[in-house]
């Protein structure tokens, strides 16, 4: 099925889509679209977790998806994956815990452009050839020589050029604008294990819908049908390497569908209630997302830690008093002055570790975003 | 959607590409066009003007036609040092190992017809039947082992007679008669095979090194002893252009007399070169030459790690050799060639083509040799001799060590004498 236009039609009061319930839903907080079956009206955006999906118009296009990657982590691994993620994190906010955000997950798919396209022009590489050649070591220890023959790999490098003539199916393009957050958080895919599209794969799943046109994302996607062409070149050449490829193509009877990757979204509220979303990779199980701690636990923590070693340095005081009479006391005593200024001193590391963790997990979050 | 540039022309590839097989449906992979190897095609040398033979002339510094003058100089670049190398490569070290090719060739004479057989070590011939000259040089095993460079004839055969003349009168104890009875006209121009070799040698010597102290006992005498420690080192080694002859025929011993050919003077392989020339192709193969000249090579490192350690006292040496950046050249070096006989002897005399250095075998009157030899020894035995006599009344021990200092120099230099006599007739 081809679809050529850089704009779809607006899908208004649907019922159904590509043969299932589903109805468009959009988010007001972050403004992404979803296909939700109408019992998921007003569920949690599972893009931000801050706003609720309503029912609106989205731009979609008529035909399904072409591909699905299927979801291969069910629940009973999630729990695990989820596990293994809260685990890191000492003094958690108190619904940063794997029930809860078991409790709140939901699968996703997300959605990439799939692009065919006819592409033909001209090609200039230089083309690297594998070659061996004879080298040697030798050793002398009493008077007698040994050698021993090496063979070493090098590289020619010879220049090529000439036509290309080839249709390349299915190169992948963002069809979101946090595609790269997305990707850095869920790690990448093996869409080689993609299925043609299935009803049946989609069932239960709240659909993202593209906020990039074809038009948008076609810069994107021209760099990795080159690097394609650039890999055939190579091929036809017969050679192992290439270098410093450059062409001139032309690429005709573009044909956009799209490719749905499978994910599972959950979240967490901190203790300033401010809402922090988790991505799990519904193929791999790569889980992405702020984990941060409780400063507030942090705080209770020290503050538990100090009146503990204040408690012993009173018992210290005591053991003082007593040591007019007994003079053992003052040995005990001493000993306990020790132990609660130690005590004391420990304190402050639940007061700090939240800050210093919850500082790098932010440093991250601005990486990913850079 | 289409996105796409206009292309108004269909499009060509450049001239000096070719089109190569591709491995892919729908790429055409296009190459650079290979140099055409001219130098590989046999070529007969006929005058363009008056069909005579012509050959490559020395003084003309190209090829001449005798008999009508014509002349057109040799189609090479004088290149030196800078000649390409070539790497040890698998393929062309199994190439190699085959040799140069076939048994024997066969040459078509495109100046008369005739059907020639060549002896496969060969690269040049005449045609016996019209007189043209003929280099071919098709039968290498890989196009890598034919010859890609050479140094021209400088030195011609008028003067070559008149050195070689020269040098025959040369030395006391040859026959005296030499010069004036020996005939040396038949001087053979000839290129012949040399294989160079680059190497670069990482070397790691490991040794125990003495190193002398003196004491004194209590008597005041002085004991030397030795304090061994072991001690390591790295030297480097670059070596450049080592020859190895590519003829197992030749004498090596007077080749390595009329070394050395100056290198500078490379050209690019012409056939223009050879034409009524004598070439020969190697039968020593590449990877023999090699193993010779890595086994000079490590020699050669194994002095320079000598050199490194500042003590005359090692024991225990031992050292590893790391070869990189290992390279050849396959050229030709142009010799004449003459032999003569003496007394019912051949004798062998070379002449470098490019420098006029003489050398060969020359008889010897041992005769002469066996009188200087008796002179040189004579007077220590004789003050020996009186020494002795002269024990007796107490004042013989002077002459008798003077004498025997003399008997000692007189066989030294008798020895040298003897070994450069020996030498002279050796091939």
């Amino acid at each position: 099925m081809k679809a050529n236009s850089s704009t779809f039609p607006v899908a208004e009061n649907v019922q159904s889509i590509w043969g299932l319930p589903l109805q468009p839903a959009g988010c007001a907080h972050c403004g992404s679209t979803f296909l939700v079956e109408a019992r998921q009206m007003g569920m949690r955006c599972p893009n931000c977790a801050q706003g609720e999906l309503a029912s609106q118009p989205a731009q979609l296009r008529p035909e399904p998806p072409e591909k699905i990657v299927p979801f291969e982590k069910k629940n009973d691994d999630l729990e695990n994956i989820l596990r293994s993620f809260v685990k890191g994190v000492w003094l958690r906010p108190p619904n940063f815990n794997v029930d809860v955000l078991l409790q709140r997950a939901v699968p996703v798919f997300w959605p990439m452009w799939l692009v065919d396209s006819s592409t033909k022009g001209q090609w200039q590489a230089d083309m690297g050839f594998d070659y061996q050649v004879k080298s040697s070591q030798a050793s002398y220890a009493g008077d007698r020589w040994q050698t021993r023959e090496v063979l070493e790999d090098r590289i020619r490098w010879e220049p090529r050029l000439g036509q290309v003539k080839r249709h390349y199916d299915n190169s992948t393009a963002p069809a979101l604008s946090e595609h790269r957050v997305l990707q850095q958080r869920l790690g990448s895919y093996a869409t080689r294990h993609a299925r043609d599209y299935d009803r049946n794969l989609l069932q239960h799943g709240a659909l993202r819908v593209p906020d990039l046109q074809t038009g948008q994302s076609w810069p994107l996607v021209k760099p990795q049908i080159e690097q394609r062409v650039a890999e055939d070149c190579r091929q036809a050449a017969g050679a192992q390497h290439i270098r410093d490829f450059s062409s001139s193509l032309q690429h005709q009877d573009l044909n956009w569908s799209q490719l749905l990757l499978p994910m599972y979204f959950t979240y967490y509220q901190d203790e300033h209630n401010d809402v922090h979303p988790i991505y799990i990779n519904g193929q791999t199980g790569t889980a992405g997302g702020l984990r941060l701690a409780s400063q507030r636990e942090g705080w209770k923590w020290a503050g538990i830690t100090a009146a503990v070693a204040a408690g012993i340095l009173l018992i210290a005081l005591l053991c003082f008093i007593l040591g007019r009479t007994l003079s053992q006391a003052v040995v005990a005593g001493t000993l306990l002055a020790i132990l609660a200024l130690f005590v004391g001193a420990g304190a402050i590391v639940p007061a700090v570790w939240p800050w210093q963790w919850n500082r790098k997990q932010q440093e991250q979050k601005v990486r990913e975003y850079d | 959607m289409n996105i796409a540039s206009p292309s108004p022309d269909p499009w060509q590839p450049p001239a000096d590409y070719m089109q190569v097989e591709s491995k892919l449906e729908g790429v055409q992979v296009y190459a650079p066009r290979p140099k055409e190897d001219l130098a590989a095609a046999p070529k007969t040398y006929t005058c363009p003007n008056c069909g005579q033979t012509t050959r490559f002339d020395v003084s003309a510094g190209g090829v001449v036609c005798e008999y009508c003058g014509y002349s057109v100089a040799a189609d090479a670049i004088k290149v030196g040092r800078r000649a390409d190398e070539s790497e040890f490569t698998v393929e062309v070290m199994q190439d190699a190992s085959h040799g140069w090719g076939v048994n024997r060739q066969e040459l078509h004479c495109d100046n008369c017809g005739a059907e020639l057989a060549v002896a496969p070590d060969q690269l040049t011939a005449s045609c016996p039947y019209c007189g043209s000259n003929k280099v071919n040089v098709r039968q290498a095993a890989s196009d890598k082992l034919r010859p890609r460079f050479l140094i021209p004839f400088k030195v011609k055969r008028e003067d070559v007679r008149t050195r070689a003349a020269a040098w025959l009168g040369k030395g006391w104890f040859h026959p005296k008669d030499l010069s004036a009875n020996v005939l040396m006209d038949r001087f053979v121009g000839v290129y012949m095979p040399f294989w160079t070799f680059d190497a670069h040698l990482d070397n790691n010597w490991r040794a125990e090194v003495g190193h002398e102290h003196t004491t004194h006992d209590k008597d005041g005498h002085p004991h030397t002893h030795i304090d061994w420690s072991w001690k390591d080192g790295a030297v480097t080694v670059n070596v450049d252009d080592m020859m190895i002859t590519g003829n197992s025929h030749i004498s090596h011993l007077i080749l390595s007399r009329i070394h050395p050919f100056d290198l500078n003077a490379l050209e690019t392989y012409s056939p223009d070169f050879l034409a009524g020339w004598h070439a020969q192709a190697y039968d020593v193969t590449l990877p023999t030459a090699w193993d010779e000249a890595r086994a000079k090579m490590r020699e050669r490192a194994k002095d320079a790690c000598y050199g490194d350690i500042h003590s005359s006292h090692v024991r225990n040496f031992s050292m590893n050799s790391d070869f990189a950046d290992e390279a050849w050249r396959y050229i030709l070096l142009p010799i004449y060639l003459a032999s003569y006989k003496y007394e019912e002897r051949a004798f062998q005399v070379m002449v470098n083509g490019q420098t006029s250095k003489v050398a060969g075998q020359k008889p010897v009157s041992w005769l002469k040799v066996w009188l200087a030899i008796a002179a040189l020894l004579s007077p220590g035995l004789v003050l020996g001799l009186i020494g002795l006599a002269s024990l007796s009344s107490g004042r013989g021990m002077i002459p008798l060590l003077a004498g025997f200092g003399l008997v000692i120099v007189g066989l030294i230099l008798a020895v040298i004498l003897y070994r450069k006599a020996v030498d002279s007739e050796a091939a």
